[in-house]
């Protein structure tokens, strides 16, 4: 089960104000030129006292971040090789530049930030606070829906896998094809995971069945309602136009 | 306002794949009778109770709270009618317990204001307004048959039908669930085959099987009657 923030739904920064604010953090992030280190440090150390002040757990912080990062680093490997530049290193037909180098760097800079930065904001905020957020800031609401329930069956499905892979598992100690890791056993295993699959979906598919009915027997009528969040509060709106006031800060001072 | 909560007659239903589940049902239930719709499973319980809220329809009269079971209906009679679906999961579709107890209310058009007094309200009816603001897959089974019958609660129907309400639950929280049900006010079908829920909770039991139904008459009898409910693939309810 993942580390999701479970609160009152009172305490801490308007969820609004936190999703937007992570939003322009992102944006910002994203529009720096190359080799704005200093900005980028800023940035990462706006992120640090906000990690401080919400207590972060850090580690399982770090962990979410790297498991992200090599994918960030496939995307941007090529990039060395293919700016055009001052020759650094030549491997084979290959060459390594500098200006290529500059921009491996501040991509991954980039990714970095603007990783960790998503993932404060899902930790420190439920989830049912950033639907909740998404759709007042103009989402739409069969949109937000579809998000809310595929979060809230997730579990729901990954216990359902888990309890028929426990059943197969325990039915299958002696593999009917002998000790051997073959061709054979490996086929055995894919056809046992198809069906698996199939019977999810199957099970799945009747749920949303029974679930269209629940709604429907509580006056669903093909137009979902949602309560209003409650209103800004004075504080959040100071720190929301605080807040994207020093994004914008830091874009000038980068872009210049 | 007539004195009936349910009136149905020769209802007749048959799946899309042509087996028949009901097969010329005829049942009455006056107001404030809590019943129990006892039988085997299979026998067509849940697929009548989705007749009685317009979510299945076949052949015959159905009538509940004085109105015919049609399409124009249907908004008042949902409003009227609270179905507690048998697994709370089916039930529970919002990413919060308050957020899944407004949804009927919501839905019936009342204020925001009106909204979260009834969640308010229908969750502490059933014990669980501590739990306003947690997501439903972290709560016990029992807390979330607690909240799937105050999401019914919070639309303050004048009848409550029930599929199975103590399914799966331990002890603990089978007796606790009993003593909540049996403090509702509403008219009540609960269709089971807990034969101690049904003792302790109505003076009232129908015994159904193979889409019909085929005893009708006082709990205490008609549960105690070892052949009848043998022969029914049911049990006796033992004195506890």
């Amino acid at each position: 089960m993942p580390e999701m923030a479970e609160s009152d739904g009172t305490s801490g920064l308007d969820p609004r104000a936190r999703l937007l604010l992570t939003l322009g953090f992102i944006v910002v992030v994203t529009a720096l030129p190359d080799g704005a280190w200093v900005e980028m440090a800023l940035l990462a150390s706006s992120l640090l006292v906000v990690a401080v002040i919400t207590r972060t757990d850090w580690a399982s912080l770090l962990r979410r971040v790297a498991l992200l990062l090599p994918f960030a680093a496939l995307a941007a490997l090529s990039l060395p090789f293919t700016t055009a530049g001052e020759t650094l290193l030549r491997v084979g037909p290959l060459r390594l530049t500098d200006r290529g180098m500059l921009r491996f760097a501040a991509l991954i800079g980039r990714t970095l930030l603007s990783i960790t930065a998503a993932s404060l904001l899902v930790r420190q905020t439920p989830m049912p606070q950033l639907f909740q957020a998404l759709q007042s800031l103009g989402v739409p609401r069969l949109l937000v829906a579809i998000a809310a329930s595929a979060y809230r069956y997730s579990f729901i499905l990954a216990e359902e896998a888990a309890r028929m892979d426990r059943a197969r598992r325990s039915r299958s100690a002696d593999l009917p094809c002998g000790r051997g890791r073959g061709l054979r056993w490996l086929w055995w295993r894919a056809r046992g995971l198809g069906g698996m699959i199939g019977m999810l979906f199957l099970r799945s598919y009747e749920r949303s069945e029974r679930i269209y009915l629940a709604m429907v027997a509580r006056g669903y009528a093909g137009t979902l309602y949602a309560l209003e969040p409650p209103a800004w509060q004075r504080r959040d709106l100071y720190a929301l136009v605080g807040g994207m006031a020093g994004l914008l800060l830091c874009l000038l001072m980068g872009v210049r | 306002m007539s004195d009936w909560a349910i009136r149905v007659r020769e209802l007749r239903y048959a799946y899309p794949d042509g087996r028949e589940a009901l097969r010329g049902l005829t049942l009455t239930v006056a107001r404030g009778e809590k019943v129990a719709l006892v039988g085997p499973n299979g026998a067509g319980k849940s697929t009548f109770l989705l007749h009685l809220n317009g979510l299945l329809r076949g052949e015959g009269v159905v009538e509940v709270l004085g109105m015919p079971v049609v399409e124009a209906n249907f908004p008042r009679l949902r409003a009227q009618v609270g179905l507690v679906f048998q697994d709370p999961d089916d039930q529970l579709f919002s990413p919060t317990v308050f957020d899944d107890v407004a949804f009927g209310p919501l839905h019936m058009g009342l204020s925001a204001e009106e909204v979260r007094r009834r969640a308010r309200q229908a969750l502490e009816a059933v014990g669980m307004l501590h739990a306003a603001h947690r997501m439903p897959h972290h709560l016990s089974l029992g807390e979330r048959k607690r909240v799937a019958i105050a999401t019914v609660l919070a639309m303050r129907p004048e009848l409550l039908l029930l599929d199975e309400p103590t399914a799966g639950l331990d002890p603990r929280a089978r007796r606790s669930l009993i003593a909540l049900l049996g403090t509702l006010p509403q008219t009540i079908l609960v269709a089971t085959h807990d034969m101690r829920l049904a003792a302790a909770l109505c003076r009232r039991a129908v015994v159904m099987d193979e889409g019909l139904i085929v005893a009708d008459g006082p709990a205490d009898r008609l549960l105690t009657d070892a052949a009848l409910m043998e022969a029914h693939g049911l049990e006796v309810a033992c004195e506890c």
